[in-house]
């Protein structure tokens, strides 16, 4: 492989596919995991972010460089890929949104993704409709498309009525506390901020909110770990779907910090932001072949 | 009206300070990650590893070619075919039972060689750096029913029983338990009990109902009480082998985070089963048939195609 560095975005690594998350993205099995990470380290060295951008100021890497990054903040990375990365003598990157983490607001889409387990999505479609919602569309792309606070309080009202009080209560634990991210941090892993619920702030139903968002994250991780993040993670980042002002409210309100992007391309130059390559669920030498390909 | 889901209610276990630990296994590389990963998390609580033997070689060949002839063919039905049908009939039907039965054995051989590929592809790394926690090493026991293998347990005198792949146990030995008799099992209860679950969950082609249980043990195939109850993440490209093995992993962590809770706070939240409801399945039930509808599926990407819809929305 060429020497780049490719920064590899993951969201969760587990023997379990909860029904919070199996709608979100996929969830990687840690023995998938492990065959990758071996490739990879066949390949080149594990970098942090910290040391990645460092190699992008001395002129770009000399070898092949990977860096593992997570979102969400779910608790199986620290079960499950913890372990595994501390095999290889990786350390990672997670990004953490305030409001789950400190169980103060369940993140929205899992909620969609809960209902489709349990035939809530009749509910759902209907409770859409004097949003617009068209029998036939897709749920998932119609909520991000027409991303409002009244959509979410709709989304919670159908979710509330479909499950009880024991599961709203436990369903928290997919994502990590704070007492547990500490560890992760104590074992060098930048901590990074992905706002403060969740929703598409980069896209210009939100773009409003961008500042409010991070900051509330921003201000819950240095409560949390005494230190500010270094990374603001977008989510939902649909290249195609940017708000006109992003990189403006971020140059107004990021001070320093990287904006970690989704995007399938290794990061080359330095600047405002990194890119990240989503990591399709497969084995070892598959991961390779498709991060030769890019 | 039945409700969807089981009752919960409330168990409380006896409070102690010794939270002693049997584990009982069979003999393949899923179950010798079960017993490893369960002395990684709970050491010295562990005071015992028993490896069930199961008979195997060309006796056991020819018990499942006979059972198998006999249940789907006994003497008197073939009687009463001949007297019905005449001898040319009859032959037909002899020659097609013995194909259809050996070749279901045959089915079986492949499936045990794909199953321990499967292990050894997802588990060997694991097991290999699992084996430094070990803190006892499997005694083998031949009849787990006997009353030498009860004596044992009560000198022993765990609070936790813990099993993976075993027969069904009697009430004397669940009874011998101070604090919990826990099975894992693999495959979503109630609607899947009992032997080759996983194998039938994916012949309805219920992905949704892949996964694995773990329940408090009583004298019914995997009927107890759920504990816990959970999906397996699975690999674009797996076999129908390989899911089993995930199951299997998932359950064996669901089992640790359960012996967890109990330790912890010993009252834990119990899902009744309600007797009627799901199947239970016997080992003799698995026939060439269903493990070739199988096979067909993956071959056609059914698994691959089915995660990716239900994933979208």
């Amino acid at each position: 492989m060429k020497a780049k560095w490719y920064i590899l975005l993951y969201h969760n690594v587990s023997w379990e596919e909860s029904p919070f998350t199996r709608g979100l993205f996929d969830t990687c099995p840690p023995d998938i995991f492990s065959d990758q990470l071996e490739h990879l380290s066949r390949e080149g060295d594990f970098v942090s972010l910290n040391q990645g951008l460092e190699s992008l100021r001395g002129g770009g890497p000399d070898r092949t460089c990977f860096s593992i990054f997570f979102d969400d903040g779910l608790a199986d990375v620290r079960r499950y890929a913890l372990p595994v990365m501390e095999q290889y003598g990786a350390t990672g990157s997670i990004s953490v949104c305030s409001r789950f983490m400190m169980r103060r607001e369940f993140y929205w889409r899992a909620k969609m993704s809960y209902l489709s387990s349990i035939d809530g999505l009749r509910f759902l479609r209907s409770a859409l409709k004097p949003l617009g919602y068209k029998t036939g569309m897709s749920i998932k792309k119609f909520t991000l498309d027409n991303f409002s606070p009244d959509l979410v309080s709709r989304i919670d009202d159908v979710f509330t009525l479909m499950t009880d009080e024991r599961l709203r209560k436990t369903m928290f634990g997919i994502f990590d506390s704070p007492d547990s991210i500490r560890l992760l941090k104590e074992k060098g892993w930048d901590i990074c901020n992905h706002t403060a619920a969740h929703y598409p702030v980069g896209e210009e139903s939100s773009v409003g909110i961008f500042r409010e968002q991070y900051e509330e994250c921003e201000s819950a991780i240095v409560d949390a770990f005494g230190q500010p993040s270094r990374f603001w993670v977008l989510p939902f980042d649909r290249p195609g779907r940017r708000a006109g002002g992003l990189m403006e409210q971020f140059n107004a309100c990021g001070g320093d910090r990287y904006m970690a992007l989704v995007e399938n391309q290794p990061v080359k130059t330095l600047s405002r932001t990194i890119n990240r390559i989503p990591v399709p669920v497969c084995r070892g030498a598959q991961l390779l072949r498709f991060l030769k390909s890019l | 009206m039945i409700p969807k889901d089981p009752l919960q209610n409330k168990v409380t276990l006896p409070e102690t300070e010794d939270h002693s630990i049997v584990i009982v296994t069979m003999g393949e590389l899923r179950h010798r990650r079960f017993a490893l990963r369960i002395q990684q998390e709970f050491g010295g609580l562990v005071k015992g590893w028993y490896q069930i033997e199961k008979p195997g070689g060309a006796s056991n060949l020819i018990e499942k070619i006979r059972s198998r002839a006999l249940s789907d063919y006994s003497a008197a039905d073939l009687r009463r075919f001949y007297r019905d049908n005449g001898l040319r009939e009859s032959a037909k039907r002899i020659i097609s039972g013995g194909s259809e039965a050996l070749s279901t054995i045959n089915e079986l051989r492949n499936r045990r060689a794909r199953q321990q590929k499967a292990e050894q592809d997802i588990f060997k790394k694991e097991v290999e750096s699992l084996k430094r926690y070990a803190v006892c090493s499997p005694e083998t026991v031949e009849d787990p029913g006997s009353d030498a293998f009860l004596e044992n347990i009560r000198r022993i005198d765990p609070y936790f029983f813990l099993s993976l792949g075993g027969p069904l146990y009697g009430k004397k030995l669940i009874e011998t338990i101070r604090g919990a008799a826990i099975n894992q099992h693999a495959g979503r209860a109630p609607d899947y009990r009992g032997s080759d679950t996983v194998y039938w969950t994916l012949y309805h082609r219920d992905l949704t109902r892949l996964g694995a249980t773990v329940h408090l043990m009583n004298t019914g195939a995997d009927a107890g009480p759920i504990l816990k109850r959970a999906n397996p993440s699975l690999c674009p490209g797996d076999t129908a082998e390989a899911c089993m093995a995930r199951v299997v992993a998932l359950g064996t962590e669901l089992l640790i985070s359960c012996v967890k809770d109990i330790i912890d706070n010993k009252t834990v939240t119990v899902f009744q089963q309600i007797p009627g409801q799901g199947m239970t399945y016997t080992a003799s039930q698995l026939d060439g048939r269903v493990l070739r509808c199988v096979a067909r599926d993956f071959k056609n990407n059914w698994l691959d195609n089915e995660i990716e819809r239900l994933k979208g929305f």
